[in-house]
């Protein structure tokens, strides 16, 4: 068995909501594989939200193709109570620029990609009303006024009709502005602006910001926060512990929770990646 | 057309089929029938007519009551006292009212609103309390002045049956869904199902598990008072009585005071799967609770018979759902009515039965289902009244003998059909199971839940497939739903509102009502119902009309605020789409009956999008660790999950705000449930305060509720105008008041209102829309006016040597009455005996030169 088979074996479990790389949860740093690497990992999670768990596991691989671009390609699995679904899957090209020209006190990475999902196990993309056959029905006093079309005809409309930082379910074009620097502690910081837009629907938005303390070459500490922006209302706060015995492998450990209503009780989040 | 819209258009064309039967609320009969403190007059309660009937029981001569009044009181009176000979208080639990009623005047005097549902009313130390089922709560008011003194809250749910120390110093009360300590251990926690004992079956899914509360795995104390104690002096609950039972069904204070009796029904829902339950999922029983020390002893309604199914000797013995006891007034016997088996019982001071009486030994027709729900003791104790719920009659039992002597109609007319009449008894008849103590309405009382859930799934069971969309997606194409036969526990639905429902359960895994009939061989081991049977179960189920929500406001819009949000606002959350809830929670009831997926909700198995329209009863379950809670179910089909609006793990995203959150909860907590806040509503219009503004306000309402733009009510006005009983209609379109003579010019309010004399009273009644002309001038639907109706005429003939009256048998409601005056008239008490379709009674016994007449009772 391959090394890198075995990591996706011992990584066995979800994540919905990954999108990082090699050195934070939620939040994508702006690296990009150095040349003839190949980065493969994957993220565990489990979250308890009102009383129910839900279990995720987000096998993902990375590739430089040039000088600065690199392909990624992530796929997640979910158990949310009725066995284990597979949810999407989200190829993405990740662009760092090389900016060293411009003294710049942070390094920057654009990623874009196309999150394709399972249509029998989640939304489909176009939200198409259409009034049901046969005479109105009485819909009781609290119904909204009715439709200026008059009800006669569909109509599209956008809202994704989920979270960003836990889009589910959901075809999406999928993209992501990372600024990353680091201070003179070697404290490792990175910022996201996520932009997600669903087929057919309105762009929404998240942000992210991760940062990162080397205590030892091995192991550092961590906290990270990600959170929808405006009309999205989950919120999530980790903190998190790093280990990286050798070049090759990292293993993280993420603990948090929601800081919203809509957001996890609690979540637990793990990730082992390899590096070839 | 899609396959999703094709069925459920087929639903609601199979639904509409019920359309025309008289819909009503199934009121929870408390204690309806009494006699007057003189012991002359046997006060008895008409529900579904909404009015009090008035018997004659003063002649030694019979032991047949002689209907002498029937006075309209509210919407679904389930409970009366009698303060005086002459003032009755009846409470009106859809009316949300006290009425109190002057016998002599034949009206109602006066209506005191009360909070949601109320159930019964005692008098103590000069003030009179009042039950509030719904708000959990019970009112005091002084009982000559009528002014409120205050409220009782309890840490308990649903107050219903009310007793009084012997001294008038406590009154005690008890609470009918108040559980029995038993909560659910949520799938995560709860130890993964056994394997199915059918080989062909997949391996169950992971679902919650049914669990004393005392589990360690439980982290939250859920309570369990059965039954309060309340101060009359200070109105402070002074006690609590716990461990009695699941369902309390009543109470009673044992003459001398020293104890406290609750017939109850004790549930066994820790016992898991339908065939460990077959035939026996509750006991029937009575609590007696030593007021000194308070210890509890419970006997066993049904101890020493054997009652083993298939065979069960003893079932015609079976007493099942102890629903009323009354004392003999020495307090060496008690009677208890067995409402699912239509017996009653006389016990010793142990519990233990003595002796039963057979209710459908006499009178209507054997296999009319009774239902006893109220009882009362002549003032010698030598007959004991029994005022039986589905049959809507009255059964007189000689005490000594237990023998039945009489039964008549409890009133002179009755709304509902012999279909719905018939639903009814398979619902609750007992004697259909297999050893006569199970019935669908020992977990369903009267129709509606029972507060806990229960495991019925079935190890042995088929898959089961059921079609549904992923509507939350907009996507209209069914796709096969399998669903596993252990189900896990699911908390108890009520059986109201479930028109154009369908599919029903929790899993939609019932297609029709019909499809329930298999549950009366599995669980009730007792036979499948005929097809004409189910279908009338079926029917009947379809008249039953969920509550006003009490929340909204009285002209249904939505208040202001409610628990800390806006409503209305979270109204416009709902609607948005963007926000999702009214994608899967359709209008009008919150449910778009389709089954959506799984994931979505965070479940291990399928599940139909429930209602809303319940919401606000099932509030009262709080999983957290620490807390304390009153119930151990919540809102989630397994009962657990209780954070509103999201009791569900679904993003909802565009609420960010805890605001946001609040209104939208608060609307929910409001949500409609089909019936308008009005309806129900009465008042009483004078000529004094005919002209007063609050009243104007009121009117205008309930006439706007029942104009002609509105399906909400029916407005109907009925008393006494210019000293004659009179009835009115509120036309929707005219928007007069059309009385009960057709050839009567209809009037404006402001005609009718100075058409009132002084004296008169006008009871102002709002209806559900269709049912206004029952107390609005055609009490008997015909299309003919009341006053219209032919009089009866009375033949008097001496035959053989004997005075005879006869008058049509056909003409229910009129009542012989004699004079000596023409002046002062009282009910002629000869019984009368059916001859060739004529009412005939004997009269020689009168003296010499009396007159006598037809009175109509109403």
């Amino acid at each position: 068995m391959s090394p890198a088979t075995l990591l996706l074996l011992c990584g066995g479990m979800p994540v919905l909501s990954a999108h990082t790389g090699q050195n934070f949860f939620l939040v994508e740093d702006a690296s990009v594989t150095a040349p003839g690497v190949v980065q493969v990992g994957s993220q565990f999670e489990w979250t308890h939200a009102d009383r129910m768990d839900t279990f995720g596991i987000e096998p993902s691989a990375m590739v430089r193709l040039v000088p600065g671009l690199a392909l990624g390609l992530q796929s997640s699995f979910a158990h949310e109570g009725s066995g284990w679904q597979f949810q999407s899957v989200l190829p993405a090209l990740q662009f760092s620029p090389d900016l060293s020209g411009w003294k710049l006190p942070f390094q920057v990475m654009f990623s874009a990609g196309y999150q394709v999902t399972d249509a029998a196990a989640g939304h489909s993309h176009v939200h198409v009303h259409t009034p049901p056959p046969g005479p109105p029905i009485d819909l009781g006093p609290d119904a909204p006024p009715p439709d200026p079309s008059g009800g006669s005809t569909s109509h599209v409309h956008g809202g994704s009709g989920t979270s960003v930082i836990h889009l589910h379910g959901t075809d999406a074009l999928m993209s992501r502005l990372a600024l990353e620097t680091s201070l003179p502690t070697r404290t490792q910081l990175a910022w996201n602006l996520i932009a997600v837009q669903p087929d057919g629907e309105n762009l929404s938005f998240a942000t992210a910001l991760g940062l990162r303390q080397p205590l030892t070459p091995e192991w550092s500490v961590g906290a990270e926060y990600s959170g929808d922006i405006g009309a999205n209302g989950q919120r999530l706060l980790l903190g998190t512990v790093g280990w990286q015995p050798n070049h090759h492998l990292s293993l993280r450990l993420g603990v948090g929770g929601g800081l919203t209503p809509s957001s996890p009780d609690v979540t637990v989040r793990s990730a082992v990646a390899w590096v070839f | 057309m899609s396959s999703f819209w094709r069925n459920l258009l087929l639903t609601t064309a199979l639904l509409n089929g019920n359309l025309g039967a008289f819909d009503h609320f199934e009121g929870r009969q408390t204690h309806p029938v009494a006699t007057t403190p003189d012991g002359a007059r046997l006060l008895a309660l008409n529900t579904p007519e909404g009015r009090l009937s008035v018997f004659d029981i003063s002649s030694s001569a019979t032991a047949v009551p002689q209907l002498v009044a029937e006075i309209v009181t509210g919407l679904e009176p389930v409970s009366l006292r009698a303060r005086t000979n002459d003032e009755i208080w009846v409470v009106n639990e859809v009316s949300d009212s006290v009425a109190i009623v002057s016998l002599s005047k034949r009206a109602v005097t006066a209506v005191l609103p009360v909070p949601d549902e109320p159930a019964d009313i005692v008098f103590a130390g000069g003030k009179a309390f009042v039950s509030c089922s719904r708000s959990h709560q019970v009112r005091v008011f002084d009982a000559v002045s009528r002014q409120a003194l205050g409220t009782v809250t309890f840490q308990a749910v649903t107050p219903k049956s009310l007793a009084v120390s012997p001294d008038q110093s406590k009154v005690y009360v008890s609470f009918l869904l108040s559980g029995n300590r038993t909560t659910t251990l949520p799938p995560t926690l709860a130890p993964a199902p056994p394997a199915p004992t059918n080989t062909a079956l997949p391996a169950a899914p992971q679902t919650g598990l049914i669990v004393p509360a005392s589990d360690s795995r439980i982290t939250y104390t859920v309570l369990d008072h059965d039954a309060a104690e309340i101060a009359v002096s200070s109105l402070a609950v002074t006690r609590y009585f716990d461990g009695l039972g699941t369902n309390m069904l009543d109470l009673a204070v044992r003459p001398g005071g020293a104890e406290l009796w609750v017939p109850n029904t004790e549930a066994l829902n820790l016992i898991r799967f339908e065939p460990a339950l077959k035939g026996h999922f509750a006991d029937h029983r009575v609590s007696r609770v030593n007021l000194s020390g308070g210890t509890v002893s419970i006997t066993d309604l049904n101890a020493g018979l054997n009652l083993a199914i298939p065979a069960a000797p003893d079932k015609n013995l079976a007493l099942a759902q102890p629903s009323a006891l009354v004392f003999t007034p020495d307090g060496n016997s008690a009677w208890v009515a067995a409402t699912g088996s239509d017996r009653v019982a006389r016990l010793d001071p142990n519990g233990t039965v003595l002796a039963r009486a057979d209710l459908r030994s006499v009178g209507t027709a054997p296999a009319t289902v009774r239902g006893p729900r109220g009882l009362a003791l002549s003032s010698d104790g030598s007959k004991l009244y029994v005022l039986n719920k589905l049959s809507n009659t009255v059964s007189v039992v000689d005490t000594a003998s237990a023998n039945v002597l009489a039964e008549v109609p409890a009133g002179s007319h009755d709304p509902l059909s012999a279909e719905t009449r018939a639903g009814r008894g398979f619902l609750n008849d007992a004697r259909l199971s297999g050893n006569g103590t199970m019935s669908c309405a020992v977990c369903h009382i009267d129709a509606d839940r029972d507060g806990l859930a229960w495991d019925l799934g079935d190890p042995g069971g088929e898959m089961v497939t059921v079609m549904g969309a992923n509507l939350s997606a907009h996507d209209t194409t069914l796709r096969p739903r399998v669903l596993h036969p252990m189900k896990g526990p699911m908390v108890t639905q009520p059986l109201r509102g479930l028109g154009g429902q369908a599919p029903f359960h929790w899993r939609g895994d019932k297609a029709t009502l019909q499809a329930f009939n298999g549950t009366f061989r599995n669980l009730m081991a007792g036979n499948l119902l005929s097809d004409a049977d189910i279908n009338a179960l079926a029917a009947y189920l379809g008249t039953l009309r969920h509550h006003p929500n009490p929340n909204r406001n009285f002209d249904r819009t939505l208040p202001a605020s409610f628990n800390g949000g806006n409503p209305t606002k979270g109204r416009d959350l709902y609607n948005n789409h963007l926000n999702h809830c009214v994608v899967c929670h359709a209008l009008p009831s919150g449910s778009d009956l389709n089954l959506d997926l799984a994931q979505e909700v965070g479940s291990s198995q399928p599940l139909k999008n429930p209602s809303f329209r319940t919401v606000y009863q099932r509030i009262f379950f709080n999983p957290k660790a620490g807390q304390t809670s009153l119930s151990g179910f919540g809102l989630g089909h397994d009962g657990s999950q209780i954070t509103l609006p999201t009791p569900h793990p679904y993003v909802l995203d565009q609420l960010s705000t805890t605001a946001d959150f609040a209104d939208l909860a608060a609307f929910v907590l409001c949500f409609d449930t089909g019936t308008a806040p009005t309806v129900g509503f009465t008042q009483v219009v004078t000529r004094d305060n005919a002209a007063d503004p609050a009243l104007a306000s009121l009117w205008t309402t309930l006439e706007a509720q029942a104009s002609a733009t509105s399906t909400a009510s029916d407005l109907a006005a009925t008393g006494f105008v210019a000293n004659r009983a009179r009835s009115y209609l509120f036309n929707k379109t005219t928007q007069r008041y059309q009385s009960d003579r057709a050839s009567d010019p209809v009037l404006t309010r402001a005609q009718l209102t100075a058409s009132l004399a002084a004296g008169d009273t006008l009871l102002l009644i709002n209806t559900l829309p269709g049912q206004g002309g029952l107390w609005g001038g055609d009490r008997d639907g015909d299309g003919v006016r009341d006053s219209d109706e032919p009089v009866p005429a009375l033949t008097l003939s001496r035959t053989s040597g004997q005075l005879r009256a006869s008058w049509p048998a056909s003409a229910a409601g009129w009542v012989l009455e004699r004079s000596s005056d023409l002046i002062t008239w009282e009910p002629e008490t000869a019984p009368a005996s059916l001859v060739d379709s004529r009412n005939e009674a004997s009269l020689d016994h009168l003296p010499f030169r009396r007159f006598l007449r037809l009175r109509r009772a109403w």
